[in-house]
């Protein structure tokens, strides 16, 4: 690489940096966040932007993004928000809601009074952020395996507001949260960073659905951060929906930190934004832990979406599970990355992973690489991968019965996303997920 | 030696290089000087000298890779004479001169007497007259119209036919240690198969007067012209000592129209001590260009040597309707580290491939699958289909998989599938119970893991591959 390339990839690094952080110089002073923003900004000054000779990041061009020009976060009118948060609130979640529009907690449309007095949820940078003793030692600390990721730091440099939901121990909560960030705007494309903080106590259980929705047409990037804490015994289940605005760029960090026993059970669904990218490293420090990292992508036109997933395994006695599906058509490109670790004397481990990727059109392009990485003996880890299109077979044994060509590819495209969709647990999300996606089978493949 | 050769030789000596011509070792070092020197010492052609020049100097530019998963010290590359004669072995009279430990291993394997004695360089009596026996292969050969000669030779002789494929599939720009190997290869076999013939006999190294000391830079050229086939066989499972601790081959394979290549391998260089000391780096450069229409390459190799083996025996799949296949058994005990797989390259329209790997770790050894299968857009109708496994015998060893899948295509089918476990409890306690001692359970559980591979190898190897793993592994299980 020559030194003055190495001067732009420098450059470009610090001003994506700068125009993402503007403004948050506010955010000095003497809170939680303080102390993570200046941890992320002495990381950040020796961190650079991944470009192609990263391995992680080797099949993105993240320079459109980074050539965004961000200006200034716009205030969208109630009734813009309004369109948008009733497509994605869902019934079971009324009074367990916290709504983001733009990164800014939403007292409008934000309904908290149906968690029990004991558990603990609401935004993080509320008027009482100093006395928000439930969170201490828990904001921050998964997010340690992105130490070295330079977007997981810019937003720990530079979020504004976040959700927070902390379950104590052997409560169950009665019903679905939802976390929904809603982002929205005018003509001038901006940046936006939500955060949320997971923590399930030991022996409880929680159901935490994470949207993420856009007005299409908006241009933003949308840099997220997840913690999620599951304490000993604790369950978690997780539904993470991305619907960002067809011009958006959405960047999803994920950190799941697990005590013995713990089970963390997740669904990421993905068909939103022009280009998203999600990093899930789920860190299994304790025994008989159960983990489920499945997901399903689709895309269409020039879409992107790649997604790295890590599971570590570092105890004995556990199991995981990641079922990834990925559904590509025009000329949209998907990438996965899904690595298991195995450490040393982390004896009787099940690990599964398979990525399927149902690919519809010549000039789409799909690169994965399942990774197995094994220093026990006593495991029995498989993964696979397979790549294919619509079996011709298939397709005429359903116009046999009668469908047209369109319904019998329409039912075979859906079949293959429903194996990922029929396990969303809360029904009324399953119901709109089905929805959106037969919508979206319907062009496909056309 | 003609004065043309001896200007050319004494010409770069003014800048300070200086070597007796009667010498069989350059002193230690690289410089273009020492490029020049090999190319005169083996008479090459002006050509030859571009090719290992321009290699040199595109080596210089280059650094050495850091992304394989094993770790060791970057050679000395200051410290390897690059070109030492062939020498002779000084000769022993009978076996009783002989390590009683490598003859203990030689029993194992099952290999007859004779054999014995050539590889540990004890005159051999008249009955086995490896002399007669390669001259008798040779007119074999000849009588087919088959070339098989060191590469040195081939130079000599058919330069037309070397200089129109060495470098198409492997160009000397390819990676660090093979344009090293473009710059300072000593020697290696070189192999023709004209048009129609099928080659009458399994080509094998071991037959090939003067292949044992073809030193640490090999270059194998094998070309297959139209409708021929040719199965070669590389190495042999005797353990092979040598003092070098580098070796960087290139092999170079082309396939022409419905013609077949089959490459097999058996690798057991020496593998360090039980502490990991010592042992050989194994980083070789091996791949096939199909690029006929309808033609086949398949590798099949047994690793169970080197210190270090990091290599990958690739198929470009240019010719529509072309077959790669690797098949692949790596075994690594104590503190062995083996990044080993292979790279299936769909370029031709209804292109397949297949991969079988298994991989077995033991003691303290790491041992990496990493492959690639790469649909390029024009490859309708491409196939693939890859399994690899791998199995753990400690609890200090690693298994790593690393299978790069990347289609550009819809119509391509790509499976692959991986496994990792070790030999089960109750497997073991069912073949003891059937009244099989502990070892011999585990030799067969071993062999019945690698059964897929070892029925692609020749039948000799395949019986003497069986044997070694189990010696390879005899005391980590247990």
């Amino acid at each position: 690489m020559s030194a003055e390339s190495q001067m732009n990839l420098q450059d470009r690094s610090e001003s994506f940096v700068r125009a993402l952080l503007d403004g948050t110089e506010d955010l000095e002073g003497p809170t939680r966040r303080h102390r993570l923003r200046s941890d992320a900004l002495e990381r950040l000054e020796t961190l650079r932007v991944p470009g192609a000779k990263d391995e992680a990041w080797r099949f993105l061009r993240l320079r459109p993004m980074l050539d965004v020009e961000i200006g200034s976060t716009p205030t969208p009118s109630d009734d813009e928000v309004q369109q948008l948060v009733d497509a994605k609130a869902f019934d079971e979640a009324d009074g367990r809601r916290l709504v983001f529009v733009n990164g800014a907690f939403s007292e409008t449309f934000s309904s908290l009074e149906g968690f029990g007095d004991d558990v603990h949820a609401g935004r993080i940078a509320g008027p009482d952020e100093a006395d928000l003793e439930s969170i201490d030692g828990h904001l921050g600390s998964a997010a340690d395996v992105f130490d070295e990721d330079y977007f997981a730091q810019i937003n720990q440099a530079g979020f504004r507001d976040g959700g927070y939901v902390v379950v104590p121990p052997d409560t169950a909560v009665d019903g679905p949260v939802q976390l929904l960030n809603v982002v929205t705007g005018g003509d001038e494309s901006f940046a936006v960073q939500p955060r949320a903080l997971i923590v399930a106590g030991r022996g409880s259980k929680v159901s935490v659905v994470e949207d993420f929705v856009g007005a299409d047409g908006s241009t933003y990037i949308n840099n997220c951060l997840t913690e999620v804490c599951v304490e000993e015994s604790a369950t978690v289940d997780h539904v993470v929906v991305q619907g960002d605005s067809d011009r958006a760029y959405h960047m999803n960090r994920r950190a799941i930190d697990m005590d013995d026993g713990a089970n963390y059970n997740s669904r990421t669904i993905s068909y939103g934004a022009t280009f998203s990218r999600f990093d899930v490293h789920s860190r299994g420090d304790g025994e008989e832990i159960d983990c489920t990292l499945d997901g399903l992508a689709i895309l269409s036109d020039d879409q992107v979406s790649d997604t790295h997933s890590v599971m570590d395994h570092r105890q004995g006695h556990s199991g995981s599970h990641q079922l990834h599906k990925m559904i590509i058509d025009d000329e949209s490109h998907a990438v996965f990355n899904g690595k298991i670790f195995v450490q040393q004397h982390a004896q009787k481990i099940d690990a599964y992973q398979l990525n399927r990727t149902l690919s519809l059109s010549r000039q789409a392009k799909v690169n994965t690489k399942p990774q197995l990485e094994i220093f026990a003996d006593d495991v029995s880890c498989t993964h696979g991968a397979t790549i294919g299109q619509l079996e011709p077979e298939q397709l005429f044994y359903l116009q046999a019965r009668g469908l047209t060509e369109d319904q019998a590819r329409e039912l075979l495209i859906f079949g293959f996303a429903a194996e990922i969709v029929d396990t969303i647990p809360v029904a009324s999300v399953r119901d709109r997920i089905t929805e959106t996606i037969q919508a979206q089978t319907r062009s496909l493949g056309a | 030696m003609s004065t043309d050769v001896k200007e050319f030789i004494d010409k770069p000596y003014e800048s300070g290089f200086r070597t007796d011509v009667e010498a069989d070792q350059f002193p230690p070092g690289l410089n273009e000087d020492v490029i020049r020197g090999i190319s005169a010492k083996k008479e090459e052609p002006e050509w030859m000298l571009e090719f290992r020049l321009k290699a040199y100097r595109h080596w210089e530019e280059m650094e050495e890779p850091d992304w394989q998963n094993v770790d060791h010290q970057t050679p000395d590359f200051d410290a390897i004479s690059y070109y030492s004669a062939p020498k002779n072995k000084p000769k022993k009279d009978s076996l009783d001169e002989v390590d009683p430990k490598i003859l203990e291993t030689y029993e194992k394997l099952g290999i007859p007497l004779d054999e014995q004695k050539m590889l540990q360089n004890v005159a051999v009596d008249a009955v086995f007259d490896s002399v007669s026996v390669v001259t008798t292969f040779q007119e074999k050969l000849k009588e087919a119209g088959v070339i098989f000669c060191s590469i040195s030779e081939a130079i000599q002789d058919h330069p037309e036919l070397v200089k129109e494929h060495i470098g198409t599939v492997v160009p000397y720009t390819d990676n660090f240690y093979a344009t090293l190997n473009s710059a300072v290869f000593s020697d290696g076999s070189f192999v023709y198969v004209p048009e129609g013939v099928d080659c009458p006999m399994e080509l094998s190294t071991y037959f090939r007067i003067n292949a044992q000391h073809t030193g640490q830079f090999e270059r194998t050229l094998i070309i297959c012209e139209d409708d021929a086939t040719v199965s070669y066989l590389e190495g042999c499972t005797a353990p092979q000592y040598d003092e070098n601790q580098l070796h960087a081959a290139v092999v170079e394979l082309v396939a022409k129209e419905n013609s077949e290549i089959k490459y097999s391998t058996v690798q057991n260089w020496y593998p360090g001590d039980e502490d990991g000391k010592g042992g050989i780096y194994n980083f070789v450069t091996k791949r096939g260009m199909c690029q006929g229409d309808n033609s086949k390459i398949s590798w099949t190799q047994v690793e169970t040597g080197s210190a270090i083996t990091w290599k990958y025996p690739s198929c470009v799949l240019k010719g529509d309707n072309s077959t790669g296949e690797f098949y692949s058994v790596a075994l690594t005990n104590n503190h062995q580290q083996a990044d080993t797989g292979t790279k299936m390259i769909h370029l031709g329209e209804n292109t397949r491939s297949k991969i079988i790997s298994k991989g077995i770790s033991a003691g303290e050894s790491q041992n990496s699958y990493r492959g690639q299968v790469k649909v390029t857009p024009r490859a309708t109708n491409a196939r693939n289909y890859s399994v690899c496994d791998s199995m753990l015998i400690g609890q200090e060893c690693g298994a790593h998989t690393f299978p790069y899948i990347d289609v550009q295509n819809e119509t391509a089918q790509v499976e692959h599938e991986a496994s990792t476990s070790r030999i089960g409890e109750d497997q073991l306690f069912y073949l003891q119970q059937r009244g099989l001692d502990e070892e011999d359970a585990i030799s067969m559980i071993i062999k019945g893991f690698c059964k897929e591979v070892f029925q692609e190898l020749p039948m000799e190897f395949a019986v003497e591959a069986k044997k070694l793993l189990g010696i390879q592994l005899e005391g980590a299980v247990g």
